[in-house]
């Protein structure tokens, strides 16, 4: 049994897990006015943050088209039993709409299981490792598609941003509108709920909100994994994964990786987050 | 890319595969300049301002790449641009277009030429296509658009009309169902806008139009539509639309009926007119129905019992309809009952100012030298739109006032005990208006906990005390109440403040300034400050507050 796990690049799953997994990622695409770039194809994460933070253009978004899930179902259609294709949340793009629309237009005649999986960055990144894992046990179209689908009340996300301005210059604001408009500069933090952006709280120094962070974390314990994310800032994410270790299984350790272009237009430089996925069975926290 | 419209050859009534090419190239010209106008449109489904831009692009893609196809058919020219859109579109705007064209690659199969006939089964094909593509289709939007310009086409004698008349009827109907969009899409009319992506097709099929016309030019910025419903410019947002008719007064809608001898209602309608507004009398000798809008309904009355025998009398206060429609349309968190509130103590407009943005619902007055009454802070727990009441009393002598607000009040109120501002403005840091009081209160006090204080103010008595001697009228800088510092210049003590404090790395340093700095002072005393503390970062807030020049947050 030959099930291919596809994803977006907003699940910020590093290149070598993708590779390791098989999972195959499907760019978004990120403008700087008509100046178009695939998201961690043609531009990569230090060359956007240089951008986003020197230049005067500010980045848009916006979606796959479904002629580029079309290339990639028709693709791996040819020697595969199955497809189970999961994307970031459809309340805050239309990824997932064009993945559904592509399912009726590829020559692919396997079947193909699109899982919206309500979330952002590697809170849909531990998703498609736990269906990648399966795909490679040899589990069946519908077992991968229905471990993704379990896993989505698993998988949290949480960020913590130096400033507001991104996400609301964006439009992506969501139900954290409440942050907006604090005449002291405040560093948000955020959580996905229900597929959308929602105020996890606000502090006013880096230390408080890493602490913040950290905290929600283990407020989410037990962990089955963990992955810390930046945009700019590698040392302090190393640091703070370093330091939620004991919350993992013995053996298992945090990683790290990056906000991508498509995301960090949102999150703006400066921007940390985690990703986790927490142990089935566990009280909902 | 060449500005100018490819020249027209006059008249066209049936176009091959150039002239395809050339109605699409003329059409992205125009979108062109006005992408920035579609964009500001932008705000359903999500308010980000890309619509434009991403048809643009799209559009764009669509010409640049099937431009190569010159001298072929109109089949081959429609399903290269089918092809392209699908694989370039861009957003879900983009997507839509991509199912537009693919209308067409269906309404030309087959052709080496098209007209009318075919023109309008392209446009059919594409809004079924386009329905099907979306998963809850939404009207109000391009699907609309797309429904109406279908509809328009269909109308029309295919086997007699000329495409540019065909067109100008596509162009008239698009432009109606933009117009329209806000009286479908709710969101539209609270942001007092017209559809983006209704709008952008509109642009694209007025270029189409202006192709086949061969008269326009096609480089201008083209003018919105006047929507529906809404009586603000279709460019601007309802907040202002809204809060500019709340000041409006309606009054009274009246209606009534009069039975009597002789009536003339000329003259009635002159009487009521005189009265108010919006008159409509209608009737005979022998009855007559009024209606007006006016601002007391009492004279309405009176002049209608002079004439006759007055019945089915029906007064509504028109007022407050519109306030229930504009609350009805209007995100407005302040009308929603909150899970619990918070009423704050604080002297300043500065911090006044900075309490407000932190969500604080009830301010009440006070400070060192003005305490406010339990009475003060009870009332204002009363006004606090929640039954669970967080009370910061940012003040050490006014915690005990706060006890006894929490006793006498019929609300479930709780002291977070803050002793200074700063400390208050931590805690409300952590304060959510969708969580419960309990909650609130647990992480509150910590927050408070976690920010220390410092003060600078004038001696109003000579003393000595931590060994530091004190003239009357001098200048004191205190650390979390203690003395710590004294002097005559405001940068010297505040600076020997700060060193007391110790500030490690990565500290945060607030100064609010008091109503005899200005914002210049202040800013100067941080950078001047900032200097000697490495790591720590200055932030410089207006306080507002009488008697201490600084009051300082340090976290």
């Amino acid at each position: 049994m030959v099930v291919k796990v596809v994803t977006d690049s907003t699940s910020d799953l590093p290149a070598d897990h993708a590779k390791s997994l098989d999972v195959t990622i499907v760019p978004l695409n990120v403008s700087f006015g008509t100046e178009t770039f695939k998201d961690n194809v043609t531009i990569t994460a230090d060359d956007f943050y240089q951008r986003l933070t020197e230049g005067t253009v500010l980045p848009t978004t916006s979606q796959p088209s479904p002629g580029d899930f079309v290339e990639v179902y028709d693709r791996l259609g040819e020697d595969a039993d199955g497809i189970v294709s999961i994307h970031l949340s459809s309340k805050e793009s239309g990824t997932h709409n064009s993945a559904v629309q592509a399912q009726g237009m590829t020559k692919a005649t396997c079947p193909i299981d699109v899982v919206d999986s309500e979330q952002f960055s590697m809170g849909l990144g531990m998703i498609v490792i736990k269906a990648a894992e399966a795909a490679a046990r040899g589990a069946s179209v519908e077992e991968v598609a229905a471990i993704a689908r379990n896993a989505i009340s698993l998988s949290q996300c949480v960020a913590s941003f130096d400033t507001l301005e991104y996400l609301e210059r964006g439009g992506r604001i969501g139900k954290a509108k409440a942050l907006v408009g604090s005449l002291l500069k405040l560093k948000p933090a955020i959580i996905i709920r229900d597929g959308q952006v929602h105020e996890l709280g606000k502090s006013r120094t880096l230390v408080k909100s890493i602490a913040q962070l950290k905290n929600t974390a283990r407020s989410f314990a037990p962990v089955e994994a963990l992955c810390v994310l930046y945009s700019t800032t590698p040392d302090v994410a190393a640091e703070i994964a370093a330091d939620l270790n004991d919350l993992l299984p013995e053996g298992t350790e945090p990683f790290v990786a990056r906000f991508g272009p498509v995301l960090g237009t949102y999150t703006g430089p400066g921007a940390l987050g985690i990703g986790l996925i927490r142990k089935e069975g566990a009280a909902h926290a | 890319m060449n500005k100018t419209n490819p020249t027209p050859t006059v008249p066209r009534s049936r176009l091959d595969g150039d002239g395809l090419l050339g109605m699409f190239l003329s059409a992205l010209h125009l979108l062109e300049r006005n992408v920035d106008k579609i964009n500001a449109l932008n705000v359903f489904p999500v308010p980000d301002g890309d619509t434009g831009t991403n048809m643009y692009l799209t559009l764009r893609s669509v010409v640049e790449d099937s431009r190569p196809l010159q001298g072929a058919t109109s089949a081959a020219v429609s399903r290269k641009m089918a092809d392209v859109a699908l694989m370039e579109a861009k957003g879900n705007s983009g997507v839509i277009l991509s199912q537009f064209f693919r209308g067409i690659a269906i309404g030309l199969e087959g052709t080496a030429d098209f007209g009318c006939l075919e023109l309008a089964q392209s446009l059919a094909e594409g809004r079924k296509l386009a329905y099907t593509a979306i998963g809850n289709p939404v009207e109000g939007t391009i699907l609309t658009v797309m429904t109406s310009v279908a509809e328009a086409a269909d109308a029309m004698d295919s086997s007699t009309a000329q495409l540019s008349e065909m067109l100008d009827a596509i162009c008239i109907g698009a432009r109606e169902a933009v117009a329209l969009t806000p009286t479908m899409l709710p969101i539209l009319m609270q942001a007092g806008v017209v559809d983006a992506g209704g709008q952008g097709l509109s642009v694209i099929l007025e270029g189409v139009r202006r192709y086949v016309d061969g008269s326009s030019p096609v480089d201008e910025e083209m003018e919105l539509p006047v929507p529906v419903g809404i009586d603000g410019h279709a460019g601007s947002v309802s907040h202002e639309f809204l809060a500019a008719t709340e000041e409006e007064q309606y009054g009274y809608c009246t209606q009534l009926l009069v039975e009597g001898e002789e009536l003339d209602p000329a003259s009635i309608r002159e009487t009521m007119s005189s009265l108010g507004v919006s008159a409509v009398v209608v009737g005979t000798e022998s009855t007559v129905r009024v209606h007006v809008h006016v601002p007391d309904p009492g004279p309405v009355l009176s002049a209608a019992v002079a004439l006759g025998v007055v019945s089915q009398v029906k007064i509504e206060n028109m007022d407050s309809q519109h306030v229930e429609f504009s609350a009805a349309h209007r995100q407005d968190p302040v009308v929603q009952p909150l899970e619990s509130a918070v009423v704050t103590v604080v002297r300043g407009k500065g911090f006044e100012a900075v309490v407000n943005s932190l969500g604080v619902s009830e301010i009440v007055q006070g400070g060192d030298t003005m305490n406010p009454s339990v009475k003060d802070l009870l009332e204002a727990v009363g006004r606090a739109p929640s039954e669970q009441v967080i009370l910061l009393p940012n003040n050490r002598n006014i915690i005990p006032a706060a006890r006894q607000a929490v006793k006498l009040s019929d609300k479930s109120v709780t002291v977070v005990a803050s002793e200074t501002i700063p400390q208050g403005i931590g805690a409300l840091l952590s304060f959510s208006p969708n969580r419960d009081s309990a909650t609130n209160v647990a992480e509150m006090e910590e927050e408070a906990g976690s920010v220390r204080t410092g003060e600078v103010t004038r001696a109003v008595r000579e003393v000595e005390l931590n060994g530091i001697a004190v003239k009357e009228g001098s200048l004191i800088g205190l650390l979390e109440r203690v003395l710590v510092s004294t002097g005559t210049n405001i940068e010297d003590v505040l600076g020997a403040l700060l060193h007391q404090a110790e500030l490690a790395e990565g500290d945060l340093v607030t100064f609010y300034y008091g109503d005899e700095i200005t914002a210049d002072e202040a800013a100067a005393a941080a950078t001047k400050l900032g200097a000697s503390f490495e790591g720590v970062e200055f932030e410089v807030v207006d306080g507002g507050q009488p008697h201490y020049p600084f009051i300082v947050s340090i976290e």
